[in-house]
């Protein structure tokens, strides 16, 4: 029993997607033109769609007016949904609500075939930050929040700790990201890092001023990995390799790079969880920018099959 | 033949950044004794900002160091305060709240507390077999040390287990319990109360054992302003009540607002209940002989040292350290590796430098032009007197200058003249020409006393500072199986060094905390405020590098200002101080800020503390919180009101400056 992606299929407009009707879609808050559009595009053609937002102070999923503890999320809440097809918009949904979802419906179908897809449209163009000396060519967030664990995938590296860990992050375009990670750890929690550039990027070049950005903190590293922009199935692969590498060796992801990234990290997280192997993770709820984007570019379908 | 860099010896490298066992390495600053920790009876609060040294400082105090297998001997006085050192996973205490595990937090968070120090214990016990600690005799004890039978049980053990197989069981327990809280339903896999059960744990077990029977335990909670509130207040309720042979020590963030507040009505009281030590008070005394010897201890392995070893760790080497003239020959020796130039060997240096020579002359020409003289430039510029030169130049763009008056007391020589100016201005004067070029750099910044002062006893901004030197002189020569006393590192280097690590040092700045990106563009724009005041050419304000805002005490109730300001002290980049040296009658700011001397040589300014900027409070807001427009207006203002060359001063910012990293 595993998650697998088992089809990738990009767009070029959302009108080329087929969607089926006995279907729900998940979606999280709609801050620029692209996702709204999805929204729009999928209230005329789904049976129900769903907003869902998760708190991070309270480690709460939030779904209409109700809230619910990450364990009380599967029995109380997905349970009762049952569909042909799920569709989650990773465009609008944060990193948080994609791996909840993800790791309930995955406890919910095991073993029975059961598809999900995943819909996410890159943007036509990302804007410009206006400080242009050191501040971030792209600017996405607003502020960033704290750096915290999603139960279930928390793993405990403390001074005390027989071992340290392997810092595995996501390298995006804003460095302050991975900086902050990197500046509070100051060596205490973590060994090494092996960061992944998104390579290909999604537009070529892109990869440069990731790099030209994180240069101060990949300056004393030299393990640096690639996975293309847009592949959770090969992402999903490096995350296994570094693994199988790195046995015995206890694993934090930071899922601060691209969205498609993002869904690898969950695929791999929650097949290990189930054969009892712990990864951890941490992540720091940036508060992203309303209209932080221009239209949309291409879209990408990936489909996961429960197996 | 050495095949070790010696850049390497400075460089961050992760695996062996903290070591448990910092013996040898940690230098122990000159009045530390009024700062022993093991010596109060009561819990410390140790404050210290960014790379003050904080956790070393805790962990000089712990058992790995204290029974460091590299000291030649363990005295039994030494182990009557024994610390132990934790830093809490501040990601995973973050789990363990009211919100997340509604009452259970209390009862999970001793748990996570007690079992992590009891593996400290374990592992104590072990590091202590290690130890060079004489007595054999005592250590077969300990290493046989059992537990009793109701602590077995607690955690699950056989019979008559091992305390030294705690540690062991601990783990397991720790792994169970991040299970439970990833799907906290029913009780947690272990509940005790900490506090009872580790002083429990000390007076039955530890202190049945010889070596341990009068020892008391520090137990240092690194991190503290990261645990959530009511963690902290459950702590801070131990701190309370604490005694011998169990002591709770807190460190954290200085500028941090954490809590007071304990379990009870009461609140923990400087004084009463703890005391407080301040690392930068502690290293800024003798911070040039404390920076001299961790820089000799460092490097001490590297060079062939014939005449010296530096023992920096132990209180017994303090007579030694602190004669006089022990202290005078190590700063000079690391004066000798990281020369500085004066003030004066500075001007001749720019004077070699074609290009800025002839942007003297341009200045006094421009100087010679508002006067409407027609004196001849060259007139004031004379190779004997570099420095007179220098200041003729801000001098003739002064409104009340006589160009005639000035040529006849330079030719003259005026020493007493001169005097007042080349006290005041000659470096602003330097300044101002080097940042006519973007890509000269001043050799001021150069030298070990300039290192200092650039890192003001911020241990981490000096070891950059001359990891960074030694990084560039390596690019351009070997530094293999020399003597020491044939080594140093041309002022040049050093100072193209200084300017990378200050870039550095302001690109990091988004990394600080959740507000990073906003203190960065802080310092960018008080930064960029400061150039345009040093790029004035009278420099009738000269070194401008700290402001006072008018009447800002009125408006401390502004929740955003002030709370960036606090971020700005947390993070080393603002220091605050009182104003005491009042510009004008009307000047009544009590509160002055600083900026931090290390971002100083990116932007081109002085890095001495020397005068200030009197901003409007509407203004500050506009470099603190307002839009990139308003700031443009902001500058624009400034540039023309001190009469800034516009096309010129700008130029440079334009660009991304981060390409140059590439």
């Amino acid at each position: 029993m595993s998650l697998e992606v088992t089809n990738i299929s990009s767009y070029e407009t959302l009108n080329s997607l087929v969607i089926e009707k006995k279907a729900i879609l998940f979606y999280g808050e709609t801050l620029d033109n692209r996702s709204q559009d999805i929204l729009d595009f999928f209230s005329e053609r789904t049976e129900k769609e769903q907003k869902i937002l998760y708190n991070e102070e309270t480690f709460k999923v939030q779904i209409n007016d109700k809230t619910y503890r990450n364990i009380e999320f599967e029995n109380k809440y997905i349970k009762n949904l049952i569909y042909d097809l799920y569709y989650l918009d990773a465009t609008s949904l944060g990193f948080a609500e994609l791996l909840l979802i993800l790791h309930n419906l995955n406890r919910l179908h095991k073993n029975k075939n059961k598809k999900i897809k995943i819909i996410y449209a890159e943007p036509k163009e990302y804007k410009r930050g206006e400080n242009k000396e050191f501040q971030d060519e792209f600017d996405l967030t607003t502020s960033s929040g704290k750096f915290q664990k999603i139960p279930p995938y928390s793993l405990l590296i403390d001074s005390t700790s027989s071992e340290k860990a392997i810092l595995i992050p996501f390298l995006g375009f804003e460095n302050n990201r991975l900086g902050r990670i990197l500046e509070s750890d100051d060596g205490a929690r973590y060994e090494k890092y092996i960061p992944i550039l998104a390579l290909p990027a999604f537009e070529a070049g892109w990869e440069n001023i990731s790099l030209r950005r994180h240069y101060e903190e990949l300056k004393n590293t030299n393990s640096i990995r690639f996975s293309p922009a847009n592949n959770p199935y090969e992402m999903n692969k490096v995350l296994d390799r570094i693994y199988k590498n790195e046995r015995n060796k206890n694993l934090v992801l930071a899922p601060i790079g691209t969205k498609p990234h993002a869904i690898g990290a969950i695929i791999f997280l929650i097949n290990k969880e189930e054969k009892n192997i712990r990864i951890g993770l941490t992540y720091d709820f940036p508060k992203k920018k309303d209209n932080r984007t221009d239209g949309i570019g291409n879209i990408y379908e990936y489909t996961l099959k429960i197996k | 033949m050495n095949t070790r860099k010696l850049s390497t010896i400075f460089s961050k490298n992760r695996t062996e950044e903290l070591p448990d066992d910092i013996w040898g390495k940690y230098v122990l600053p000159l009045n530390y004794e009024e700062h022993n920790l093991l010596q109060f009876t009561k819990s410390t609060v140790v404050k210290g900002g960014r790379g003050s040294g904080k956790t070393m400082f805790l962990k000089y105090h712990c058992y790995p160091t204290i029974f460091s297998p590299k000291k030649s001997e363990l005295k039994i006085d030494e182990l009557k305060n024994i610390g132990l050192y934790w830093r809490p996973d501040t990601d995973f205490s973050n789990m363990i709240t009211l919100n997340y595990l509604n009452k259970k937090w209390k009862a999970v968070f001793e748990v996570y507390f007690g079992l992590s120090i009891f593996s400290e214990f374990s592992k104590l016990l072990i590091k202590f077999d290690e130890s060079p600690y004489a007595n054999q005799k005592h250590k077969d004890m300990i290493r046989e040390l059992v537990l009793p039978d109701d602590l077995c049980k607690l955690f699950g053990m056989k019979e008559k287990s091992l305390v030294i197989q705690l540690d062991k069981e601990c783990q397991k327990y720790r792994s169970e319990l991040n299970d439970w809280l990833n799907y906290p339903e029913g009780k947690p896999p272990i509940i005790f109360g900490a506090k009872e059960k580790i002083l429990y744990f000390i007076n039955t077990i530890i202190k049945t054992v010889e070596p341990f029977k009068d020892s008391c335990f520090h137990i240092f909670i690194d991190e503290f302003e990261n645990l959530t509130e009511e963690q902290q207040i459950l702590i801070n309720s131990w701190i309370k009540h604490s005694q011998s042979p169990l002591i709770f020590h807190i460190a954290y963030k200085k500028y941090y607002e954490v809590t007071s507040d304990t379990n009870s009505s009461e609140k923990i009281v400087d004084v009463n209940d703890y005391r407080i030590i301040d690392l930068e008070v502690m290293y800024e005394e003798n911070f040039d002989i404390l920076a001299s010897e961790i820089i000799l201890s460092k490097i001490q392995y590297f060079f062939k040292e014939e005449d010296q070893k530096y023992e920096v760790s132990q209180i017994s080497s303090f007579e030694k350290r602190k004669d006089e003239k022990y202290q005078n020959k190590i700063k000079n020796k690391v004066k000798k590796i990281f020369p500085s130039l004066s003030i004066k060997e500075t001007t001749n240096t720019l004077l070699q430098d074609k290009a800025l020579g002839n942007k003297l002359e341009k200045l006094i020409k421009d100087g010679l032009k508002l006067h409407g003289s027609p004196l001849d430039a060259k007139n004031f510029i004379c190779q004997e007197k570099q420095d007179k030169s220098i200041i003729n130049g801000i001098l003739l763009n002064r409104q009340k200058t006589n160009p005639n008056d000035l040529l006849e007391k330079f030719e003259k020589d005026d020493n007493e003249f001169y005097k007042k100016y080349l006290n005041n201005n000659l470096l602003g004067a330097i300044l101002l020409l080097y940042t006519s070029y973007e890509q000269k750099i001043c050799p001021y910044y150069a030298g070990f006393e300039r290192f200092t002062l650039l890192s003001q006893s911020n241990i981490r901004h000096l070891l950059e500072l001359c990891y960074q030197s030694i990084v560039e002189y390596e690019k351009k020569k070997n530094i293999d199986m020399l003597l020491i006393n044939n080594f140093h590192i041309p002022t040049k280097y050093q100072a193209q060094a200084v300017k990378l690590t200050s870039k550095t040092q302001i690109n990091k700045i988004s990394s600080l905390g959740q507000y990073g990106k906003e203190l960065q563009k802080i310092v960018i724009r008080l930064g960029k405020i400061f150039l345009l005041s040093q790029k004035r050419k009278s420099q009738s304000m000269a070194e401008v590098n700290q402001f006072t805002v008018k009447g800002f005490e009125i408006d401390i109730t502004d929740k955003e200002n002030s709370k960036l300001i606090n971020e700005c002290k947390i993070w080393g980049i603002l220091k605050e101080e009182s104003n005491t040296k009042k510009t004008t009658e009307k000047d009544n700011a009590t509160t002055l800020y600083i900026l931090h001397p290390i971002f100083a040589p990116y932007f081109g300014i002085s890095p001495r503390k020397k005068r200030k900027i009197d901003l409007e409070y509407q203004e500050f807001k506009i470099i603190f919180i307002d839009k990139e427009e308003k700031y443009q207006k902001l500058y624009t203002k400034y540039s023309k009101a001190w009469s800034i060359d516009n096309n010129k001063h700008s130029s440079i910012y334009n660009t991304n400056s981060l390409l140059d990293f590439m």
